[in-house]
């Protein structure tokens, strides 16, 4: 098989890769947003409780937890599609990475920008909402840049529940012709292939961003 | 369906063993890292050619998945007539992907030393090699003692990885007892918790290296 038809049959499955990413990055944004405020904001024993779900999440590996909701949902009555389960693992795993990304934009911010908010009497939620939320929001989006390249490498994973995305597809060419060095080639081609352009466009971001700031 | 603990019991010595084996590939892949790592920075500082084919490599590492390096490696090398065991093959890639990570970071780690400390140990009449270990080595450890630290974080979230080629670690062993007993549940539950166990004690250790081992 030439190297053009092992390519054309790889790209079919780029429609899954992409419809995984954009699955899992509807989690990850809200994910990070929200936890990543909240565990700014909380004190005491939520902001614990907070901390070790976020840690639950950064602290296993997203293949042991795919395997993991995957068969052992069923087993429990609750039956969610390998989409699903594929979104929220991803999601849940990467969003919890951007939320300490957020976390800590929110403290690098020095404390004079909320007690300038407070001196003009507004209060704690609108100096969080209103002033120190878009600071940190402009600090994190090369990070947020970073983690669409994360989610569209870690979307791979999917093809170990079913899902015929590329790397699956990969899989499914190497039964047909045993040919793997250009099946893999070209794999790992068509990833780099998505994700360079997007590493070129955060990294010209970043570097309007610091022309702005200079 | 429900949860079979006796059984969920019964698996415990196996999955204890497998764990074994990735502890010991991750701990063998973060010294192949290391070393690759410690390639690529001297690499990126040895003339345009050096640099361009490192530089090329570590984009080439950083904008693909693990797994996709993985296969590539199991199913490539035997057709160029490399054959190595599942586990090496592992080891392997576990090395070169976060040897492109640690490069960048060792690389900064070099920039980071003053400019003035070679200058000064010039001045007292030290040679290069001198210099490079005992001046700017100590220095640099000390600024990417933290960074790589939390890439052997990852490194070992990232061993279960190897299962997908047949290497029996902890979730190969999992998924072995899942295919005699028809029960996922527990085999997995069992490798999920464990590895949790061993991945805090891992980000504990990180955290001390990180308060710990700072740059001067």
């Amino acid at each position: 098989m030439s190297f053009t038809a092992i390519l054309l049959w790889l790209l079919q499955g780029i429609s899954v890769t992409m419809a995984v990413t954009a699955l899992s990055a509807l989690v990850v944004f809200p994910f990070a947003l929200v936890f990543g405020v909240l565990e700014y904001r909380l004190r005491g024993f939520p902001r614990l409780l907070l901390t070790i779900f976020i840690d639950f999440w950064r602290s296993s590996s997203v293949i042991i937890l795919l395997f993991f909701f995957f068969y052992v949902g069923p087993a429990f009555d609750i039956f969610l599609s390998a989409y699903a389960v594929g979104a929220l693992v991803i999601g849940c795993n990467i969003g919890a990475y951007g939320s300490q990304a957020l976390r800590a934009a929110l403290e690098s911010i020095g404390p004079g920008q909320r007690e300038a908010g407070s001196a003009l009497g507004l209060s704690r939620n609108r100096v969080l909402f209103l002033i120190e939320l878009p600071q940190a929001l402009r600090k994190v989006i090369p990070i947020a840049g970073n983690e669409i390249i994360e989610i569209v490498k870690t979307s791979a994973n999917v093809s170990l529940i079913g899902l015929a995305d590329v790397t699956f597809k990969a899989k499914e060419v190497m039964q047909a012709t045993h040919q793997p060095a250009e099946i893999y080639s070209a794999l790992l081609g068509v990833y780099i292939a998505i994700c360079l352009p997007m590493a070129l466009a955060i990294h010209a971001l970043v570097r309007r961003g610091q022309r702005q700031r200079a | 369906m429900g949860f079979d603990f006796e059984y969920f019991w019964s698996l415990w010595p196996a999955i204890l063993e497998g764990s074994l084996m990735t502890l010991g590939a991750a701990a063998a892949g973060s010294v192949g890292a290391i070393l690759v790592g410690m390639a690529l920075a001297l690499g990126r500082r040895s003339g345009t050619v050096g640099r361009i084919l490192c530089a090329g490599f570590t984009e080439a590492i950083r904008l693909s998945p693990f797994l996709v390096q993985l296969y590539f490696l199991y199913y490539v090398l035997p057709v160029w007539g490399l054959t190595m065991s599942a586990l090496t093959v592992g080891i392997l890639t576990l090395s070169l992907h976060f040897g492109a990570f640690l490069g960048e970071v060792f690389g900064a780690g070099i920039d980071a030393v003053p400019r003035g400390q070679v200058e000064a140990a010039r001045a007292l009449g030290l040679r290069g090699r001198q210099i490079s270990f005992l001046i700017v080595l100590p220095q640099m450890l000390r600024f990417v003692a933290a960074p790589t630290a939390n890439y052997m974080i990852s490194l070992l979230k990232t061993t279960p990885y190897l299962a997908v080629v047949g290497v029996p670690e902890m979730l190969g062993v999992a998924f072995d007892k899942a295919s005699d007993s028809f029960r996922y549940v527990e085999p997995l539950t069992a490798a999920g918790l464990l590895f949790l166990v061993y991945s805090i004690i891992i980000g504990r250790g990180a955290r001390y290296v990180e308060r710990n081992i700072r740059p001067l």
